[in-house]
Parts: structure tokens; C-alpha cells; sequence
């Protein structure tokens, strides 16, 4: 089955006044029809920037510098601004963070899903106007006609994801990308977004590219996974694989770092063990392997060149020199 | 957000008295006894102390002082808002570009900025007046032109803060028209920065306006502004004070009751 995205060694930098942050650094990934990738990894890895290069949204000094994107067959960094803008919103679907700041405090929800409407479709005002009220009984707003005309303000954070979650699906698109989805909402309301992403993806027939820090995420959204370090993808798999099965010492360690419940009392009670250290400065990082100073089973070889990814046994991608013997 | 929320004491005596300049002025034409332009008056008429026939005296030809003030206070206000209208309007959309593009466009646009901000307002308004004659139009199009590029610096300081905004990256991500996202995305956002600046902005112009019409090239006679009547009465100064202090007294409680609005609204924005 061909991928419906296609990443190959993409690269993007910032080239600031003191030096270069090399945000995405050779990341090769592939989604297809219908699958949930999730991108995991900490702050300042490179995720957003990976999903904003996806939409070459890259703010300013950030460019892309080098590999290819291909969205349904077409190299996307090839295509001009004005292709590009028929793809954004259209083809391809972002969902913010934070549901508050995403939306503009000036414009009603409604017209804010409708534009998006107006914009890729000949469509009038009216009928713009019956497909957005549609499209937010879809998302599960409540009194759909009334929070038409409502500003974001007067709605409540999950409400405001559901918009998000609209404008992102106003088109259906065959792509979404969730830049960290549920971050800014309590747990509950968490796991609702969630299912309805879920129901949703399975209604528009979707693939997402969900980026996250949130392993409970992971293990309710994704088909695989792909971890990403310093700017590039140290270990990918089936999400199953990850959690019974974690190969690189980053995955291992983030795994070891979420708080489990234990109420048995026969084990011993393991505490998060928390990973140490921060990630690295991007803008100079260590020789050899980006992981080596934090890294627990590392060892003089790691520091002289960065390990080229392999594929283990059941297709897993790992890129440790460690990982054959452990 | 509603003004009614603004406690600020000032803000509601500025507005409560513009509104009654507003008034006043608006119904100047069913107030007012004598013409406020004609002569004719019979000798004995001229340069008379304010009395109960003429509540802020006459001039050196007989006019009433008071028709003159509200007939004048219609020509200054008009300009004022004029010339505020047209360069918010100039000002909002080349700083919301200059500071949305940014880059070598940028920095193109604000150097021509800060080109024309190099001139003194009054003597680029004197050259063009000499240059190309005056008269109210005239002098709306050149206070207009000289006096857009403050809005347009606010307006790109504000615009580079908000195009980092999440919002605007949805609005990208959406795909909408760059058109779009500047007129409907930025403009309704920094619309209360640019009316805050632009009302404190009006007592600015009114001033100009009355400084360009003392020294002769703003209003023409027999026409009356608040300016030209300041200029007309200063060679009867200090003996027959009415002729300058009238209008005087409008030019200052416009102004101040503008920026007392202008500062009330700044809270708001917080």
C-alpha cells in the first residue's frame, strides 16, 4: 500500500545570528491511509516544527533545507505558496494546542469554521452557513445555532477544541495534523476529545499525525509510533511494541518516567524513575549520538558517530548502537 | 467589553463635554442670533464687551463672537475628523502590510516612514500650502498625508505581536487568503489601538489646524475656525480679550475633553 505521506530525510533549520538550530534533522516517516501515527518525544525535540514543515508553516528564520515531502505523490516543497494555500485546510488539517489562543477573540465560532468553508468551496454564505451548523453537531457542540454566534471567550476549553476540531474537519481533509490535542484540557474532558477524534477519523475516513508527550495518549490513539530525540526519530514501531517491547534507551527512560498505579502491594513498589538531564542545547549538540550524555547504557563508541537506524525483527525502526545487545 | 465598564471619572467628563460641544455645534444654525460671516453691522457695534445682546462680545467688524465660534468649531471638528479618519485608515493597512510581510518589505516601507516622519508636520504643511494653495480640501489632504505614519508604526508594532499569535497560524493552516487574514484576522484586533490613538490623535490635528490658521494659510476669511479667530483678535490683545479668549477656551476644552477620552479608552484595552 503506497503511504499517503511520505517524509524523507527532512531537515529543517533556523539559522540564527549565534549559530544553526537544526530543529528537524533527517526525519524519515510515512503515514498511510487511515493509520494514526503519533509523534512522542520531550519539549524542544523537533515535533511541532516536524508537523509545521508538513503545512510549510515554519515560522520565520526556520526554512526547510533539505529531503522531500510527498503528500499523495506530489513533492509539497516543490509546490508554490498558492498550491500550497488549495492544500492547507483543505487537504490537510491542523488542530492547536491551546483552543483559547488558536481562535481569534475578535470572530464568532461560526464564522470562523465558515470562512474556512468559503475559502475551498463556491459555496454562498447560507449554505457555507448550514454546513458549519452541520459540521458542529458533528464535533457534538450543544445548541448549535445559539454558540453560532458566540465569541470564543463565552465557551468552555472542550467546546473550543471541538471548533478547532471543525475548522480542522470543515474540509474534510485526508490529513490531520494534532499539534498536542488534549495538552491544555483537564483529564476528563481529555478523554471525551479523544473519542471523538477517534469516532471522527473513522467518520471522514482520516489519517492523523498526532504529536504528543503524553504516553496515555499514545496508548489510546495510535497505530504506531515514532520517538523522536534532538531533531530525529530514535526508535518507531507499533504502538504495542513500544509499550511491552521499548528498544532505545530514550524510549525506555520515557517510559520509566510515567507515574504507574500499583495497589497490588506484592511488587515492589517501582517509583518514576525520572530521566535526567534535559535536551540538549539544539544549537550545539554533542558529537556521535545525540542521546550519549543522558544515556545510561552508552559507552565511549556512541560518542564517535551517530548511529545509523536499523530495522529489528518485526519492522521496528531503532537507531542505537546498544540496542542489538540489550 | 463595553465602555460602560471604563470608571474613570475623566473619561466621562471628556465625553459628557464633547458631547455638548457636538451638540451645540450641531445646532449652531438655530442657536445663533447674526450671521457669523457678515460685516454690516452698524459701527457701534464693533469690538463690544460680552453683554446679554452679545453673550461672547464682537470683533473688529461687528461679528457676533459667539456665531463665530460655533460656525468655526464646525470647521475645525470637521477637518479634525476628517484628517483622523482618512489617515487611520492610510496608516492601519500600509503598517498592518509592512508588519505582517516584515522582511526586506519591511524594512522598505518604514524607512520611507521614517523619511516623511523626518519633516516637521508644520513646515512640510507650510511648503505644500505655498505649493499648491489652500483652502479646506487642501488643507484635509495635507495634514491626511502628513500625519498617517504614526498609525501606520502603531499599527505594524501591534501586528508584529499578533502574527505570532496561535490564531493567525490556524488561519494559515486553514488556508485562507493573505487578504483575508489581514482585513478580517488583524485589522478587528488592532481596530481599539488605532481609535484610542486616533481621538487623542484629533486634539493634535484641531491644534495644527488653528497654529496653520494663525499664521494665515489654514481657514480663509470671512470663513471662521477656532485658529483663524485666535489670529484675527491678537492684535487687540490684552484690551479686548474676548476675540481670542472665546475660541481659545473651545480649542482647550475640545482637546482636553479628547484626551481625557482617549486616555479612559486606553484602560479599556488592558
Amino acid at each position: 500500500m503506497d503511504a499517503l505521506l511520505k517524509i524523507q530525510l527532512l531537515k529543517t533549520q533556523f539559522h540564527k545570528k549565534h549559530g544553526i538550530v537544526k530543529a528537524v534533522d533527517g526525519v524519515d516517516l510515512k503515514i498511510h491511509q487511515g493509520e494514526t501515527l503519533s509523534l512522542v518525544g520531550e519539549s524542544g525535540c523537533g515535533k511541532s516544527i516536524t508537523g509545521l514543515s508538513i503545512m510549510k508553516l515554519v515560522p520565520p528564520p526556520g526554512r526547510i533545507v533539505a529531503g522531500s515531502i510527498e503528500f499523495k505523490k506530489r513533492n509539497i516543497l516543490n509546490l508554490s505558496e498558492k498550491q500550497m494555500s488549495k492544500i492547507r485546510g483543505k487537504e490537510i488539517g491542523l488542530i492547536l494546542q491551546d483552543p483559547l489562543s488558536a481562535l481569534n477573540p475578535v470572530i464568532t465560532v461560526g464564522e470562523q469554521i465558515s470562512e474556512v468553508i468559503r475559502t475551498h468551496f463556491p459555496v454562498n454564505r447560507k449554505e457555507a452557513k448550514n454546513r458549519t451548523l452541520d459540521l458542529m453537531e458533528k464535533v457534538q457542540l450543544p445548541n448549535v445555532s445559539s454558540l453560532y454566534d458566540s465569541y470564543p471567550h463565552q465557551l468552555s476549553g472542550g467546546l473550543r477544541q471541538r471548533v478547532l476540531i471543525a475548522i480542522a474537519l470543515s474540509c474534510s481533509p485526508s490529513l490531520v495534523i494534532a499539534d498536542e490535542p488534549t495538552t491544555a484540557l483537564d483529564v476528563s474532558i481529555q478523554s471525551q476529545i479523544l473519542s471523538l477524534l477517534k469516532n471522527l477519523k473513522k467518520e471522514f475516513q482520516i489519517s492523523l499525525l498526532l504529536i504528543t508527550h503524553d504516553f496515555s495518549v499514545v496508548a489510546e490513539m495510535a497505530d504506531r509510533v515514532a520517538v523522536m530525540y534532538a531533531g530525529k526519530i530514535v526508535e518507531q514501531a507499533n504502538t504495542f511494541d513500544i509499550f511491552t517491547n521499548p528498544i532505545h534507551p530514550y524510549t525506555k527512560s520515557l517510559l520509566d518516567a510515567i507515574p504507574k498505579l500499583d495497589f497490588s502491594g506484592k511488587k515492589k513498589t517501582k517509583t518514576i524513575v525520572p530521566l535526567k538531564g534535559a535536551v540538549p542545547d539544539m544549537m550545539n549538540l554533542p558529537d556521535g549520538c545525540t542521546f550519549y550524555p543522558r544515556c545510561s547504557i552508552a559507552d565511549e563508541s556512541c560518542q564517535k558517530s551517530y548511529p545509523k537506524g536499523f530495522l529489528s525483527d518485526g519492522g521496528k525502526f531503532v537507531s542505537c548502537f546498544k540496542a542489538k545487545l540489550a | 467589553m463595553s465602555i460602560f465598564k471604563i470608571q474613570s471619572f475623566q473619561f466621562w467628563v471628556g465625553l459628557s463635554v464633547l458631547c455638548l460641544i457636538i451638540l451645540f455645534i450641531s445646532f449652531s444654525s438655530f442657536i445663533i442670533k447674526y450671521d457669523p460671516d457678515v460685516q454690516n453691522n452698524p459701527a457701534e457695534n464693533r469690538l463690544k464687551k460680552p453683554s446679554w445682546k452679545f453673550c461672547f462680545g464682537t470683533d473688529k467688524f461687528g461679528r457676533d463672537v459667539f456665531s463665530r465660534v460655533l460656525y468655526g468649531g464646525r470647521i475645525s471638528l470637521l477637518i479634525a475628523v476628517s484628517v483622523v479618519l482618512f489617515s487611520a485608515i492610510i496608516g492601519s493597512f500600509y503598517g498592518a502590510i509592512s508588519g505582517y510581510f516584515g522582511g526586506w518589505l519591511d524594512q522598505i516601507l518604514m524607512r520611507f516612514v521614517d523619511l516623511l516622519l523626518s519633516f516637521p508636520i508644520i513646515f512640510l504643511a507650510i511648503t505644500c500650502m505655498a505649493l499648491f494653495g489652500s483652502g479646506h480640501l487642501m488643507l484635509i489632504i495635507v495634514l491626511t498625508l502628513t500625519s498617517w505614519m504614526d498609525v501606520a508604526r502603531l499599527v505594524r508594532a501591534e501586528v508584529l505581536s499578533l502574527k505570532q499569535r496561535p490564531f493567525i497560524l490556524k488561519a494559515k493552516g486553514a488556508g485562507l487568503k493573505t487578504s483575508r487574514i489581514i482585513g478580517r484576522h488583524l485589522m478587528p484586533n488592532v481596530f481599539l489601538t488605532v481609535f484610542t490613538f486616533s481621538i487623542i490623535r484629533m486634539a493634535d490635528i484641531i491644534l495644527i489646524e488653528s497654529a496653520l490658521s494663525f499664521i494665515g494659510i489654514g481657514t480663509q476669511p470671512p470663513t471662521a475656525s477656532w485658529g483663524s479667530m485666535i489670529n484675527d483678535g491678537k492684535s487687540y490683545l490684552p484690551f479686548e480679550w474676548w476675540i481670542t479668549f472665546f475660541p481659545g477656551i473651545a480649542i482647550l476644552c475640545t482637546t482636553m475633553s479628547l484626551n481625557f477620552i482617549g486616555h479612559g479608552l486606553k484602560t479599556l484595552r488592558e
